[in-house]
């Protein structure tokens, strides 16, 4: 049978940690989740560089300013070209 | 040299993204950018003989955009000219006044901060392209759409704890690909 792991009150481990960091990149984390983030940060030098990287990459991709099409607007693109193909076909 | 292959079928996937995000930093409106691509995928489509598989398909699609928003921006100008010499002959005492409210622009970029900017977009839009369907989909809706977690599990039928492992995977292999792109 597997056994089920025990969860820390105040440590976490380096995957929960790495999930918490996620989480925070899109304003999504407790208060108390970006504490025990910060506690094993002072130790863990892989939660990190985990956390230093994800954060780079947030910045740099706000930094951009990028904007995207909206699924449904992709369908509606491809739904458009479809029937110009059909028509370039007939 | 390689030669490069016309697929239509896969441009919606592969390059709507790109050109859509290309087209708005030049003309600021949401409408007109989709438009405008869609205008380019049909002209595209028209004149796919004549590609020679010389340049890459986003090359010689861009290159179509691009003439498209000079046609936009031509269009705009001949209007806007017509505008200007009405507003002139309407007021004779405020001559040129009407001049300094066109010129102020609060959201001024400089021609580096858009070249840097176009990079930047083009080296994400990159990284994007090589993530596996899925990824980069909910990487998408999650970071540059800034959808909500629910919306994004109720449209894609996935659970949040599966979304957050596409998102962790999605990040490491975003974060690799512009290590190696950009920050280097």
């Amino acid at each position: 049978m597997r056994q089920v792991e025990k969860k820390s009150f105040l440590f976490i481990s380096c995957n929960e940690a790495k999930h918490i960091c996620d989480k925070v990149q899109y304003n999504e984390a407790t208060a108390w989740e970006k504490f025990k983030l910060k506690l094993r940060c002072l130790w863990c030098h892989i939660t990190r560089n985990y956390v230093n990287r994800n954060v780079k990459l947030t910045e740099v991709i706000k930094s951009s300013q990028i904007t995207c099409l909206a699924p449904s607007e992709k369908q509606n693109l491809q739904q458009n070209l479809q029937q110009e193909l059909k028509k370039q076909k007939q | 040299m390689s030669k490069h292959f016309i697929n239509p079928n896969k441009w919606i996937d592969k390059y709507s993204d790109y050109l859509f995000n290309f087209t708005i930093s030049r003309v600021n409106d949401r409408e007109k950018a989709k438009d405008l691509v869609q205008d380019t995928f049909f002209a595209a489509l028209k004149s796919m003989k004549n590609f020679k598989g010389e340049a890459s398909e986003r090359t010689w699609l861009i290159s179509i955009l691009k003439r498209k928003i000079i046609d936009h921006y031509r269009k705009i100008n001949s209007i806007k000219g017509q505008a200007e010499i009405k507003i002139e002959f309407n007021s004779e005492d405020d001559e040129g006044s009407w001049l300094e409210t066109r010129v102020a622009d609060a959201d001024y970029k400089t021609a580096e901060d858009s070249i840097i900017n176009d990079e930047l977009g083009d080296a994400i839009f990159n990284c994007l392209s090589k993530l596996p369907s899925k990824q980069a989909t909910v990487f998408r809706m999650k970071t540059i759409e800034g959808l909500e977690t629910e919306t994004i599990c109720n449209d894609l039928n996935i659970t949040a704890s599966n979304l957050w492992v596409i998102v962790h995977r999605a990040r490491i292999a975003m974060a690799e690909c512009m290590e190696k792109n950009w920050f280097k």
